[in-house]
């Protein structure tokens, strides 16, 4: 019974280790899922408002159209504040949204901070400079994603291993 | 959206909290002054007021609201959704119009390319123009325009904020649904500031008629032939004529059996015949009436009509003694 019991314990363990290394690699997928979408949404921008003139709330409301969670709800909710116009300006709902957004996401801080910086440049004047700022992030973007490609080819077998040796580890502790 | 709520969503928290406090009848209003530094002055039935903080219509200027350079930011984020870059060409002319049809006068330092104006920077000076619909103000011309049942090519002639855009409107909403035995034609209106049909999203806010097609933000000269080559209407409508391509292209409409309807700034017929490119217009007779609107408090008042050759169809003089 005893033996029985350390037999299911030790599997227990072993799938827990097995389960956190797979979340901790979906959450390396899931940013970088996250990361073409936010690539893509940018570029689509980007041709909204150098083709088609669109106003930001436009924009958004018709990106929001296409797009899934969490990206959907943050292109909604910018529109809808905007179009409320209730006293604010267009940098503070940029940046509040950021916030939210990432809470929602897998995006890490150095994703959100190319992004930060649009705030003071969309909605401008100067076509020019504001198509730059957006070329701008997608640069940043593209290269976190490349190096998170890079890194995750690594990050996933040390991960897998890690919480494997860490399961065994305790497993012979335990036995 | 009522005219009120047009208004006050472009408004920056503080103008919108003191004209919520004014209690004014945004019926009466006809425009809003905002300058820097300067007071926040009002238009309203007529008068100049100045408001006060707490809304009070005041004729002295001390009394005024003192704009700041934060509301004239926070009014341009709102009536331009926060997106300048979008209304580039309309800020290059000098205005932008929103929904409802409002038209929103920009001034400030103006950026020059190669002797051209590129665009406006450090926008300072904002004058916010009421849009009215008065259904019916046409009335009163209609029997002028018509020639036994044919509509005459006409030219409404007012100095600036008397009412031509609205008086156009209504006579195109009038001649689009039919006026007593006159049966309703189609009319092409080419509305280079969407102040006319006022479209919003491609939807007209103002009632411009039933058989009544739009091109909305299109320079008047290239929209005339779009508009007949397109969708062959026997009426065009446009806003405010002035360039040597307007002309050039009315005369183009006139002789594709097109009627014209036009409206222009001045104050009389001389002021027409002064201006050496509208002086064509006078001169070579193209169009049969000219309908001069009173320059006074109330817009859209009839002076004068005259037809081409110079003869007095109407004069207020004589109507009112």
């Amino acid at each position: 019974m005893v033996f029985f019991c350390k037999i299911t314990g030790s599997l227990f363990i072993l799938g827990a280790a097995g389960y956190f290394a797979y979340n901790l690699n979906q959450m390396l997928e899931k940013r970088n899922r996250e990361l073409r979408k936010l690539y893509s949404i940018l570029l689509q921008l980007k041709s909204e408002i150098q083709y088609m003139c669109s106003t930001l709330p436009e924009c958004f409301r018709k990106l929001a159209k296409y797009e899934k969670e969490p990206f959907g709800i943050w292109l909604s909710v910018m529109a809808q504040r905007m179009e409320e116009k209730e006293k604010v300006s267009f940098a503070d709902i940029w940046r509040e949204e950021l916030t939210h957004l990432y809470e929602e996401s897998a995006l890490g801080t150095e994703d959100i901070e190319p992004l930060k910086e649009l705030s003071d440049k969309l909605g401008s004047m100067d076509i020019t400079a504001q198509l730059k700022a957006i070329d701008y992030a997608l640069l940043h973007i593209e290269r976190n994603r490349s190096l998170l490609e890079e890194e995750m080819k690594q990050k996933k077998k040390v991960v897998v291993t890690l919480s494997l040796f860490c399961g065994f580890m305790t497993l012979i502790l335990l036995l | 959206m009522t005219k009120k709520e047009e208004i006050l969503k472009i408004l920056s928290a503080k103008l919108r909290k003191i004209l919520e406090a004014s209690n004014l009848d945004f019926e009466l209003l006809q425009e809003l002054r905002i300058r820097i530094m300067g007071p926040f002055i009002v238009i309203y039935d007529g008068e100049e007021y100045f408001i006060s903080e707490r809304g009070g219509l005041e004729k002295r200027a001390e009394l005024a609201y003192t704009i700041m350079q934060g509301d004239i930011k926070e009014t341009l984020e709102y009536i331009s959704s926060f997106s300048l870059y979008a209304y580039e060409d309309e800020i290059r002319q000098g205005f932008i119009t929103v929904q409802g049809g409002h038209r929103i006068g920009l001034a400030g330092k103006v950026i020059l390319e190669q002797g051209r104006v590129k665009s406006v920077k450090h926008i300072s000076f904002i004058n916010i123009r009421m849009s009215h619909e008065k259904k019916g103000c046409g009335q009163n011309i209609l029997p002028y325009i018509y020639e036994d049942s044919r509509i005459c090519h006409t030219l409404i002639i007012s100095p600036p904020g008397c009412g031509k855009t609205t008086m156009l409107r209504d006579i195109v909403r009038l001649l689009s649904n039919g006026y007593k035995d006159h049966p309703g034609v189609s009319v092409g209106v080419i509305d280079e500031r969407s102040e006319i049909g006022a479209c919003y999203m491609g939807v007209p806010q103002n009632d411009i008629g039933m058989r009544t097609d739009v091109l909305d933000c299109c320079p008047k000269a290239d929209g005339m032939l779009m508009m007949i080559r397109s969708m062959s209407p026997a009426v065009i409508a446009v806003d405010e004529i002035g360039k040597r391509e307007d002309i050039e292209a009315i005369a183009y409409v006139m002789n594709c059996g097109c009627q014209m309807l036009a409206t222009v700034h001045g104050a009389s017929i001389e002021d027409i015949k002064n201006k050496p490119i509208l002086r064509k217009l006078v001169e070579e007779k193209l169009f049969k009436r000219f309908v001069v609107l009173s320059g006074g408090k109330k817009p859209g008042e009839i002076e004068n009509i005259f037809d081409e050759r110079g003869s007095v169809l109407y004069d207020k003089k004589c109507v009112f003694g």
